[in-house]
């Protein structure tokens, strides 16, 4: 019997032995920093919700130093929850973090946070902030609670909110005015189909444009025209691209045939991407903001790929045009850099999850 | 324990014997090969259940009412965790949701029964064992695979695992025609667990059992928030809020007995819950997250009869009324209304039949036809939501033949269980109806006449249904989706002996697996990243190891040391696309090992025990990258206990001090357990 036992005993032990703890980290993809014009680019990403692991990578390009969360290394404590937006104004970069409802002022230079803003409403209420721009010395942030806020540059306090429509989603500036698009996302179905238009001078509301169901990314070019996409229901009507004239404040174009779900401004053209959810199938745009028309659907050259787009930006120092690929937005996504033939550049690998937003100085 | 020394048919009478006195004989209780030695009389031998781990085709792990005293365990979900293969997802604090996932499968494969029928939750396809207390519990168990129990309803065979919680039946020694016991049990942030049970015998016939519990808890423990999300950032002192509970639970039974070839039971049982949900800890904001709140009501009235028609044959009927209320509601939420509101009913009519014939005195064959009806209805904030919600009607039919072959040596069951669901909507379309073949082949072999050593080995095919959830939620459902298969594959060994007089039992299992998940329901952004939903995407590979062991020590008349251990081992791979760059990463939230430890000390005194729980550490996302590693953890009990026999009644006493170093590890990344908690509870038994 004590010789079974023992038997037992030590298979048992192989076993065990077998069968430690074999879990190792994985290494992460990384890859040689290109050459590029650029001395720096910050990459945003998201991360994804309720994990509080928004991250901000730096690649400097003048040094060949890199750092997969440049905040966190410089200030100990992560960006948050759900980071949706940054900007760069000055020397100071904005990083808009929605779920977690701040505004985290850093320095672009050492990376360490100059202010964190809170937004909460008086109640206590998290106001979740969006997306940010700037004009004169200010920074306007829309929020998903129907809030457009004004912050001071320089003092880093906000002077005052203005209401608008219901959870803007994107905001831009064009002939003195603020311009939001109302979502109304989370009232689904019943979604918000106008755009603000908030006078900088009086910071009041003046008009609401209807624009169509579920307006999302706005943006304005140097003629004084403010695009704007709607996604629709994600049913019946689906994704179009608009133009409004920021004299009449009228929409004066919708481009029927024209579904993309991203665009930005670049030099009066607009680099835009559309991705088909059902399809997996996405495809990389141009369009000339002074002729109306689209330049090319197949803004790549060289044959390049990417699955998910995710953020679409331009360099301004040299036109470079980065594209944030989320691949299946659980897993850690890259940063594809294009030249302005759509070539690619170099691709930044496994730069965070849900890569958003590309900012360059 | 000394009769389990005697020689081995004798063994396994006692043992048969000691399952059988559980007159409506719900769980896995060895009836049929026995059925000579069944009418001999009430004997308790409640200790050996262990005796069933070893000789099961398929892991088969069970706790005692007795072991679950000593285990510091307040839920049943504290106390599976006990069990080797198990990861209980718990996401903090007395209110917080826990569900329990086997070997891997995920937790909807779980079934839980409770009393024998199975428990449904058609709206998310999981149940959370966070809410049944371990008051009334006289025992629960895990089977991997299914039971060798032949003779049940069809739904007990429908599941990839199955855990079963049985509560206490009434046994009344002597002349006794009442017995009960009360308690009240009082611990850290302020919980406040008054229990009363009350059992009645009527006549020989009838008798009636009544058992009722109030917990009430503000629940808000301190906790270290740490602002890194890799876990070595500034930290701060926080205290966790909106963590409230306040539950009710009721239940009735009436057992009958009329003759001794028929029994009976009817069970009403009423839980209601008004709970806080304090979510995830979010960095800069956590008060907005911890606002939203949940009530819940469940009732269900469930009916057991059985009777042997002869030696040969024998019949259970069961039925159960089950009806479900959930209402949840965010008052932060930023549309129109200014919150996120739903209410969810849920009913299920259930009826079984199940037939056991003996053909002979090595095999018997059964049969079990199960009919039920699940149908949901729902509120939101809006009526357009409302109006738009599918109100799906589910019917299923389950029907099952079993086999069972039993000699000294062999062990050997098979089944092969039909299902056929069809899902019919009043709003939007319907998926189209299933129809499946399930097959189960289990068996187990003892090589040696004079050694307690047996082979095992099982395979199981099962499938789980997608949700209501799934199919219907807004937005997120798909109704394109199809079951979400599992194959398990098993091959063990268990061993028991009896070394010497002060080492009365030593018992081992080791088991060896494979699952593979097919078709695994996931969620995706399919129409926007704001809108995920359900699709049939993933394949999971799970290689597995599991290892129990349990031993009793008599160091001399009055002290006796109990010992017991598990282990588990799982190396559960994404191998959904070779070119994906998740492949062969271990899938999140599971651990490549854990374990857990008991050990108790009982002495004339007093009884003191000590509980551990390890996991090793695990990931967070899909990728298993150093940023989404979550650290393995350790949390250690321990608590003392003493009977004090008065004139009449039984007064007992218990300290317990759980999570001894007061580590705020997590579970569920962003949701912390609580650190140091103290317990004490007063009962008496009459």
């Amino acid at each position: 019997m004590i010789k079974y036992f023992l038997h037992i005993s030590i298979l048992t032990l192989i076993i065990l032995i077998a069968s430690c703890d074999d879990m190792h980290d994985k290494l992460r993809t990384e890859d040689e920093l290109p050459v590029t014009e650029a001395t720096r680019i910050f990459v945003l990403s998201e991360g994804l919700i309720n994990l509080n692991n928004s991250s901000l990578a730096m690649y400097d390009f003048s040094v060949g130093a890199k750092s997969s969360d440049y905040f966190l290394a410089a200030n100990k404590r992560g960006l948050g929850d759900t980071a949706n937006d940054m900007g760069l104004y000055g020397s100071k970069l904005y990083v808009v973090v929605n779920v977690s409802s701040q505004i985290e002022v850093l320095d672009a230079g050492t990376g360490l946070s100059l202010k964190q803003i809170p937004l909460f409403n008086g109640q206590g209420m998290a106001r979740q902030p969006r997306n940010i721009d700037f004009h004169g010395g200010k920074a306007y942030v829309c929020s998903f609670d129907g809030t457009v806020a004004k912050i001071d540059t320089a003092t880093l306090q906000i002077e005052g909110l203005v209401n608008c429509g219901k959870n803007p989603d994107g905001i831009c500036i064009a002939n003195g005015k603020i311009y939001v698009s109302n979502s109304g996302g989370l009232d689904f179905p019943n979604y918000d189909n106008t755009v603000s238009v908030v006078d900088i001078a009086s910071f009041q509301e003046i008009k609401k444009i209807p624009v169509g169901l579920n307006p999302y990314q706005i943006a304005s070019d140097s003629q004084g025209d403010v695009y704007v996409v709607t996604r629709g229901d994600y049913g019946n009507t689906t994704y179009h691209f608009h133009r409004i004239s920021s004299v009449t404040d009228e929409v004066v174009e919708d481009f029927d045939d024209l579904g993309l779900l991203n665009f930005t401004i670049h030099n009066d053209t607009a680099y835009m991407y559309h991705y088909d959810y059902s399809t997996g199938r996405n495809q990389i745009m141009t369009f000339d903001c002074k002729t109306e028309t689209l330049i090319t659907d197949r803004f790549i050259t060289d044959g390049t790929t990417l699955t998910t787009p995710f953020g679409i930006d331009v360099n301004p120092i040299n036109g470079d045009v980065c594209i944030t690929d989320a691949r299946s937005y659980l897993t850690w996504g890259d940063v594809l850099c294009f030249n302005k033939m759509g070539q690619l550049k170099f691709r930044l690998k496994e730069v965070g999850l849900n890569p958003n937003k590309v900012v360059f100085r | 324990m000394s009769a389990f020394q005697v020689n081995p048919y004798l063994k396994v009478m006692v043992f048969f014997l000691s399952f059988s006195l559980q007159q409506h004989a719900l769980l896995a209780v060895e009836k049929l090969d026995t059925t000579k030695i069944y009418r001999i009389g009430e004997i308790t031998i409640t200790e050996q259940y262990r005796k069933a781990e070893i000789r099961t085709t398929a892991p088969f792990q069970t706790l005692s009412a007795k072991q679950l005293s000593k285990l510091n365990a307040l839920q049943v979900s504290d106390a599976i965790r006990h069990f080797s293969g198990v990861s209980v997802r718990d996401y903090g604090g007395i209110g917080g949701l826990k569900t329990v996932s086997v070997r891997s499968l995920g937790a909807t494969h779980t079934a839980v029964s409770y009393d024998g029928i199975t428990l449904t939750d058609c709206q998310t396809g999981q149940i959370d064992i966070g809410r049944f207390s371990l008051d009334n519990v006289e025992m629960i168990a895990l089977n991997n695979g299914q039971s060798d129990q032949i003779f049940q309803p069809a739904r007990m065979f429908a599941s990839a695992a199955l855990l079963q919680i049985r509560t206490v039946t009434p046994r009344f020694e002597d002349k006794k025609t009442w017995q009960g016991k009360v308690g009240i049990k009082n611990g850290s942030f302020g919980l406040f667990n008054p229990a009363v049970r009350l059992q009645h015998k009527i006549d020989p016939v009838f008798s009636v059992d009544f058992s009722g519990e109030w917990l009430t808890a503000h629940g808000q423990y301190p906790y270290l928030l740490d602002y890194s999300y890799l876990g070595s950032g500034l930290t701060s002192k926080e205290i966790r809020k909106n963590t409230d509970v306040n539950n009710l639970r009721l239940e009735a039974a009436l057992y009958v007995k009329p003759s001794e070839r028929e029994s009976a039971y009817l069970k009403a049982y009423l839980y209601t819950s008004e709970r806080g949900l304090p979510g995830a800890t979010i960095l800069y904001n956590t008060d907005n997250f911890s606002s939203q709140r949940m009530g819940d009501r469940t009732f269900f009235v469930q009916g057991h009869y059985e009777k042997d028609f002869s030696d040969l044959l024998l019949m259970q009927l069961n039925a159960k009324y089950h009806h479900g209320y959930m209402h949840y509601s965010d008052t932060t939420y930023l549309n129109d209304k200014g919150r996120m509101e739903s209410v969810f009913r849920q009913n299920e009519y259930y009826g079984s039949v199940a037939m056991l014939y003996h053909a002979s005195r090595n095999l018997s064959f059964s049969f079990a036809a199960d009919g039920f009806v699940n149908n949901m209805l729902a509120e939101f904030e809006t009526p357009e939501l409302t109006d738009g919600f599918a109100r799906p009607v589910r019917n299923s039919l389950l029907s099952v033949l079993a086999a069972k072959f039993v000699t000294n040596e062999l062990l050997a069951t098979a089944s092969l269980l039909s299902t056929i669901v069809n899902d019919k909507v009043q709003v939007g379309e319907a998926p189209d109806s299933h129809r499946r073949l399930s097959p189960y082949l289990s068996v187990a072999y003892k090589p040696f006449a004079d050694q307690d050593i047996r082979v095992r080995f099982f395979y199981k095919n099962i499938f789980r249904l997608p949700s209501f959830n799934d199919l219907y939620y807004a937005r997120t459902g798909n109704i394109g989706l199809q079951p979400e298969t599992t194959d398990q594959l098993n091959a063990g060994l268990t061993y028991a002996l009896s070394l010497a007089d002060w080492m009365p039992l030593l018992s081992v299992t080791v088991d060896a697996y494979r699952n593979y998940v097919k078709d695994k329901i996931v969620a995706l952004p399919t129409k926007n990243i704001f809108i995920w939903s359900m699709v049939n995407l993933g394949k999971v590979q799970v290689d597995g190891l599991d290892l129990t062991v349990e031993t009793n020590l008599s160091v001399n008349d009055k002290i006796a040391v109990l010992l017991g251990g598990t282990y588990t081992y799982q190396r559960a791979l994404d191998v959904t696309k070779p070119e994906s760059n998740t492949y062969k990463h271990q899938i999140p939230y599971t651990p490549r090992v854990s374990g857990s430890g008991r050990l108790g000390v009982e002495t004339p005194w007093v009884n003191v025990s000590y509980s551990l729980l390890w996991s090793g550490p695990r990931y967070v996302g899909y990728q298993n990258y150093t940023e989404n590693r979550l650290p393995g953890y350790a949390d250690h009990g321990i608590s003392a206990s003493r009977d004090v026999k008065l004139k009449r009644c039984i007064l007992s006493l218990q300290v317990e001090v759980l999570n001894l170093l007061d580590e705020n590890y997590a579970v569920v990344k962003w949701f912390p357990m609580p650190g140091r908690t103290y317990r004490g509870t007063v009962g008496l038994r009459f």
